[in-house]
């Protein structure tokens, strides 16, 4: 038991003895999941679990192009809802309907296909640039040695205002919770897992926990979850036309 | 024949064929009764609804502002001091009220639910017309204190809480900022209406500090009228002195008015000034359907009464042609007879008439005490789950105009065929 807290210590006197500028912490974190001069595309498996309900599995392929700040994500299952895309260009984000070939512009705070995810989750990682850092402190998460840093917006515009996040010593985000205003828990995430994709990250598995919904099964609250595992992660060129509505009419026929 | 002669004989006449008459004078009378009855429902409804809305949206006119630069036309007053300084004569309560439409969600032991209206309003100034509801249980009285919420009892069954449970609210403030608030569930009320199912009353100041607004800040000014037949006085009134001083919208008296307002382009905040006719978009729709339900009914009425009436009247004057032609041997001219029979039906529409409203009455008084609450969608209509009446004097004068002149022109168009007749072969009976 004295070890492991003498270690801390002594990690977290060197944090204050050689500075750490904590902000570029968050920066390097973001940048190791961030691909600003390539284009990202993968196949993800989405599982929602509904305690008492049952489990909803949804896959999609997703392709992102950072430098243009643009996705776009086509639905290949549940059957219904086959050809539904997703098409971010910016601050704006559409949602297209195979079946009354309609747009429909949606938020990045809302919900992925109703799962824990939110639409924001699959754009690039922007902790540096939202928020700053106003605690910070060495804890061990299971195998990780990590920085867990209190996070506030600098901005008033963030969906959450604040966050917790843990950061391990290869700088990879490895769990974060999202705060309301108040300061009340509504979720976490959980990223077990990444794809070295050399020298760059693709997280492999992402755990989100809704910290509100659930239900009680057999006397004991059992939380929503979402788990995603993100296959076949690539980071080759892909042609301009797949971040256009008429790439999505063409993969939902 | 001088007049008094006509009516006694009519009286007599109607007396000796009492028998032919009764099938006409039920007619008439059911009738009368259903259309009336038809009218009192009617007005009740249109009366629970005008209610409802009241109290849900919090009087019966409003100032509200909405800000131009975002294209959701949030609601926000921005200065609410120098409003109500505006506004202090005018008869009646002010209340002011913060809002969110369709922007927040209820958590209840891992449950979630999309909040249609959350209201924060100021009990103390809308207590008596919040009375209205009753508290299914607990007491709405906490709604005083803060932290507190009222919902209905529909919500809280489908959520599974009780009152006295703690409950989650999660919204965004108009930055797009999530923010959770901590409840406790004050009391519950029976009004699973389309306006209040999916409701929450809480205090204005609670719902003002969850959305970053500064405590005496509201999104609109309603206005409980003392006299509620003013409303459109006070809408100009209060729109001419708003117009004087502040970024005002044109004057919206219809939902027309209120969306060509809306619109328009304009930057920070532009006062409305609106009646609750206007606010009521949400049940606009099952108004319009119920009135036609309503009118057709109406129309279905009259035309079985008119056949039913015409029918057995020209049975009745088939079976007196004999009689009738005797009174003309006998030195009547047809003007005499044709007042002697239309003096018979007017005799008999007044004694109908009189029956079908006391009818209508008994048959609304044996209504009541039936509860529709079970069919869906209706309970905006009802009060307490019941049906009520409301007599409006306009509306029966008009039923009792639309039968006269229905029933007497027909009826004399008969009556003057049947005494044009040639005298001689009616005598001789021929038919």
């Amino acid at each position: 038991m004295r070890k492991p807290a003498l270690i801390l210590l002594l990690l977290a006197a060197a944090g204050a003895l050689f500075g750490i500028d904590f902000q570029k912490l968050l920066a390097d974190a973001d940048n190791l999941v961030n691909y600003p001069s390539a284009d990202f595309q993968a196949r993800y498996t989405i599982v929602q679990d509904i305690p008492a309900e049952g489990r909803i599995t949804t896959v999609a392929s997703v392709f992102r192009r950072d430098r243009e700040e643009t996705y776009t994500i086509v639905i290949e299952e549940p059957a219904e809802n086959r050809g539904q895309g997703y098409l971010k260009r910016g601050a704006t984000l559409w949602i297209y309907d195979p079946e009354s070939r309609q747009y429909n512009s949606t938020s990045s705070s809302e919900r992925f296909q109703n799962s824990n995810a939110r639409n924001s989750d699959f754009t690039r990682s922007t902790l540096a640039q939202d928020y700053r850092v106003v605690a910070s402190e060495q804890v061990v998460l299971g195998q990780y040695r990590c920085w867990l840093l209190d996070l506030e917006g600098v901005t008033d515009d963030l969906t959450y205002p604040r966050m917790k996040i843990w950061i391990d010593e290869n700088k990879l985000v490895r769990k974060s919770e999202d705060y309301s205003l108040s300061g009340r828990l509504l979720r976490t995430t959980l990223i077990p897992s990444y794809h070295n994709l050399g020298g760059l990250y693709v997280p492999y598995k992402v755990l989100f926990v809704e910290e509100l919904e659930g239900a009680m099964v057999n006397g004991q609250f059992q939380k929503e979850k979402t788990q995603i595992t993100v296959e076949n992660p690539s980071l080759t060129e892909l042609p301009g036309s797949v971040f256009s509505k008429s790439f999505l009419e063409r993969v939902s026929q | 024949m001088n007049r008094r002669g006509l009516w006694i004989l009519a009286y007599r006449n109607i007396l000796r064929h009492r028998q032919r008459l009764v099938f006409l004078f039920a007619a008439l009378f059911l009738c009368f009764s259903l259309i009336s009855l038809l009218s009192l429902v009617s007005e009740g409804m249109g009366r629970n609804v005008n209610d409802s809305s009241r109290i849900h949206y919090g009087g019966d006119f409003f100032v509200a502002g909405f800000y131009g630069d975002n294209r959701d036309r949030p609601m926000w007053i921005d200065r609410p001091g120098e409003i109500l300084d505006l506004a202090s004569d005018v008869p009646g309560i002010a209340a002011p009220r913060s809002q969110l439409f369709k922007k927040a969600h209820l958590y209840f032991n891992g449950r979630s639910q999309l909040v249609k209206n959350v209201m924060g309003l100021d009990y103390e100034r809308e207590r008596d017309n919040l009375n209205h509801y009753g508290a299914n249980s607990g007491s709405l009285d906490g709604l005083g204190e803060p932290g507190h919420v009222v919902l209905s009892s529909a919500l809280a069954e489908k959520m599974g809480l009780r009152a006295g449970d703690g409950i989650t609210l999660k919204t965004a403030n108009p930055r797009g900022q999530v923010n959770t608030g901590e409840f406790i569930v004050a009391a519950l009320i029976d009004d699973d209406t389309i306006l209040g199912y999916y409701r929450l009353f809480m205090d204005r100041r609670d719902l003002n500090h969850l959305l970053g607004w500064g405590e005496e800040d509201f999104s609109s000014l309603g206005f409980y009228l003392d006299d509620p037949a003013k409303t459109e006085y006070w809408v100009g009134e209060m729109h001419s002195r708003l117009e004087r001083a502040y970024p005002t919208a044109g004057s919206v008296l219809t939902r027309d008015d209120y969306y060509g307002e809306m619109e328009k382009a304009w930057k920070g905040i532009r006062y409305f000034v609106f009646s609750l006719g206007v606010y009521v978009s949400e049940v606009d729709d099952l108004l319009k359907a119920m009135d036609l339900v309503s009118y057709f009914i109406y129309l279905m009425m009259l035309i079985i009464t008119f056949v039913s009436v015409l029918v057995t009247y020209n049975i009745i004057l088939h079976d007196r042609s004999r009689e009738l032609a005797v009174f003309q041997a006998m030195g009547m001219t047809r003007r005499q007879v044709e007042g002697m029979l239309l003096t018979e039906l007017a005799l008999l529409l007044l004694v109908s008439l009189a029956v079908g409203s006391v009818l209508s009455f008994l048959l609304l008084t044996a209504l009541r005490p039936l509860d529709f609450s079970g069919i869906q969608g209706f309970g905006i209509f009802l009060k307490g789950g019941k049906l009520t009446g409301e007599f409006d004097f306009s509306r029966y004068c008009f039923n009792i105009g639309v039968i006269l002149t229905g029933v007497i022109p027909s009826v004399w168009l008969l009556v003057r065929r049947e005494v044009s007749r040639p005298l001689a072969g009616t005598l001789k009976g021929d038919k």
